[in-house]
């Protein structure tokens, strides 16, 4: 436990909850407690928290959900469905979402491609994470030398514009796989892609806050008490990390979800053994605007996802009180945490 | 005796900007050599296949192979073919041909920049006049109606796919597809020197599409950082002192919250390029994006290193000059 009550006290004073006006009660706040009640508050993000909850229940539980409404699987293709001369259909009562060029249903396409794109989002953001995390630390904790080349890497691949370099991966991996085939094409290439585009404003986030919390009177006082470098940074920062980590993951996992979608939607990565959204609506594209269904309702359900995870990382990172994290340049980084995210691939 | 009253040293002052500059500019020169190399040594170990058996055509004998190899300087060392490629880089601008077409990568970039500046510079002017006007207006009224109205439609903005917007703006407005037909579709564009009408009327969607995200981005930043700023002490001051509201919030506050922002210009930039690859193949405009989307799709690699190489460069470049922008508008931030 590294947060005192005075300290608790302090931090529900600077981020300005009001609780009655009674400092005792105050301080009778966990931290778990503030940010629940903080949180609870916030309409927009609990309404996005529970939409991110159900569409991870509908991902994970795709099949079972596409039982349950009586649909096709997403690879039964069904003809006699089809309009003339083999053409989508659009919506009915019994396929919601319409049906595609081959007979498939498109609703139990997306509630596939959902899962899938979820996946991958998730999956490059955790290795992004996890990435960012062990550079932030090195950076923030040895000082100066391993600083500069960390921030020399992370400027690096900032440099590249995530599409282009993603095309040019895509391409170059995409017929038989890279580095001995340790980047099979596919899902593999979209993580990796993910994966190294969005691992530097992790860095830089964790960096920044090993940064400000070595200077925090609990480290120095377990510092004082005479506990090893290695204890203060697993023990004492290390737990101080996670929430900051996790809000920001999940910020992330939108960004992710919109950049694996841009680049399905291009073609990268060759044919996925599924279609993620992106494939979903570069599939569409042909057959506007006559089938705008086909294009409309896949969107829909991807900016769902997307709007649903902003909303709710930024009520993490408001309820933790969070917004003012700076990454450790100001001058070069963003004005807060919420900013780390660019534009790149919408 | 006259009270003395101490002259408050101003910090900041102290340090020149050229110190910060050079040491700027060093930087992004030493970013721009690991730029080179880092795109390098990607596609000299990434493809599994090599140049030659890309360049020589399909099923190619040995002795072809073993020519196109020899011309392409392949069987150097690759220290050897490194030094080649940044000598050529430096002097000549060589980006190399494309493998599809034999043409130089260097002239397929020219011949497609106009249509891409195009693009890019219709954003450039819509992005901050939308953001910062937008922003303006719900910092005013903040929390009432409007702000959440326009900060809500910021957050969808801001999680639409760009590439997903382009094709429903087409669907609405396209004059070939569109329910209501009032625009030039996809494949409309002209060069600006044939038909400076057309090529206007051709660019309104491609240029609201990818103006859309970005201004949603920057008004939502800029709106809070705005908030920050007004409630501190010296716009308070300034406020008590009788100024007008409106022109206390363009004068002091705008330039106060914007500031920070311009640190980000470079990674903003650079989405921009990556955004003019969806809506060039969207909208089917000649530019740099759809060059590189046909380069992926044909695996013409020495035209993706081309273009993955001038976008860093870029990206650098206008990074370097963002920060000295920064400092510029911000002498606070020198010190670090």
């Amino acid at each position: 436990m590294s947060l005192g009550a005075p300290e608790m006290a302090l931090r529900a004073e600077m981020s300005g909850t009001r609780v009655d006006a009674l400092a005792g009660q105050t301080e009778a706040l966990t931290p778990r407690q503030l940010f629940w009640r903080r949180f609870r508050s916030d309409r927009a993000a609990l309404v996005a928290a529970i939409i991110v909850i159900a569409l991870l229940v509908l991902a994970i539980a795709a099949p079972l959900v596409v039982r349950l409404l009586g649909l096709p699987g997403p690879d039964v293709q069904d003809v006699k469905l089809t309009g003339a001369f083999h053409s989508p259909t659009g919506p009915t009562l019994a396929h919601p979402f319409g049906v595609d060029q081959l007979g498939r249903d498109l609703l139990s396409r997306a509630l596939y491609a959902l899962r899938l794109s979820l996946a991958v989002a998730v999956a490059g953001t955790a290795v992004a994470a996890l990435l960012g995390c062990i550079l932030g630390l090195l950076a923030g904790w040895f000082g100066r030398w391993p600083g500069v080349v960390i921030s020399l890497v992370l400027d690096l691949f900032q440099a590249f514009p995530v599409l282009v370099l993603g095309l040019a991966l895509g391409a170059a991996c995409g017929a038989g796989g890279c580095v001995s085939g340790a980047l099979a094409p596919g899902a593999p290439v979209i993580i990796f892609i993910i994966a190294i585009s969005s691992f530097a404003p992790v860095t830089r986030i964790v960096r920044g806050q090993v940064l400000a919390l070595g200077e925090e009177e609990f480290v120095a006082a377990a510092r004082s008490l005479g506990a090893s470098p290695s204890r203060i940074l697993f023990r004492e920062i290390a737990p101080n990390l996670v929430a900051p980590v996790v809000a920001y993951s999940i910020l992330l996992i939108a960004t992710n979800m919109l950049l694996g979608a841009a680049l399905t939607f291009l073609g990268v990565g060759g044919e996925p053994p599924g279609s993620t959204l992106g494939g979903l609506i570069a599939e569409s594209r042909i057959y506007l605007p006559a089938a705008w269904w086909y294009l409309v309702l896949p969107g829909v359900v991807l900016l769902l996802a997307v709007v649903a995870f902003n909303v709710a990382g930024d009520g993490l990172l408001r309820a933790l009180n969070l917004q003012a994290v700076r990454p450790s340049r100001p001058h070069r980084g963003e004005s807060r945490v919420g900013s780390a995210r660019s534009s790149e691939w919408r | 005796m006259a009270l003395r009253v101490a002259r408050p040293v101003n910090r900041y002052v102290a340090r020149p900007m050229s110190r910060y500059v050079a040491r700027r500019v060093l930087w992004g020169i030493a970013l721009l050599f690991l730029v080179a190399l880092l795109t390098f040594v990607f596609f000299y170990i990434l493809p599994n296949a090599n140049g030659a058996t890309l360049r020589a055509g399909p099923r190619p004998s040995a002795a072809v192979l073993a020519q196109v190899t020899q011309a392409l300087g392949l069987g150097k060392p690759i220290y050897t073919q490194f030094w080649d490629y940044l000598k050529g880089l430096v002097l000549h601008f060589d980006l190399g041909y494309s493998y599809v077409s034999g043409q130089p990568v260097r002239e397929l970039i020219f011949d497609r920049l106009p249509a891409t500046l195009s693009l890019i510079a219709g954003v450039v002017v819509l992005w901050p006049a939308v953001g910062i006007a937008l922003a303006v207006v719900c910092a005013a009224r903040r929390g009432r109606l409007i702000d959440r109205a326009a900060m809500g439609t910021a957050i969808v903005l801001n999680s639409t796919p760009a590439f997903w917007l382009g094709l429903i703006l087409l669907l609405l407005f396209a004059s070939d597809i569109g329910k209501l037909p009032i625009l030039p579709g996809a494949s409309s564009y002209v060069g600006l020197t044939v038909s400076p009408g057309r090529w206007f009327t051709a660019l309104i969607l491609p240029w609201l599409t990818l103006a859309a995200g970005q201004a949603a981005i920057s008004s939502r930043l800029l709106r809070d950082n705005l908030v920050a700023v007004m409630d501190s002490d010296y716009i308070r001051a300034e406020l008590a002192s009788g100024s007008a509201e409106w022109r206390v919030r363009w004068r002091h506050a705008v330039r106060v919250a914007i500031t920070p922002m311009t640190a980000i210009l470079g990674v903003e930039i650079g989405g921009l390029l990556g955004g003019a690859i969806l809506v060039e193949t969207v909208f089917s405009i000649p530019g740099i994006g759809s060059l590189n989307y046909q380069a992926a799709a044909a695996g013409d690699l020495s035209v993706l290193e081309g273009t993955v190489l001038v976008a860093a460069m870029f990206v650098v470049v206008l990074g370097v000059l963002a920060d000295i922008a920064h400092v510029w508008l911000d002498p606070r931030a020198r010190s670090s």
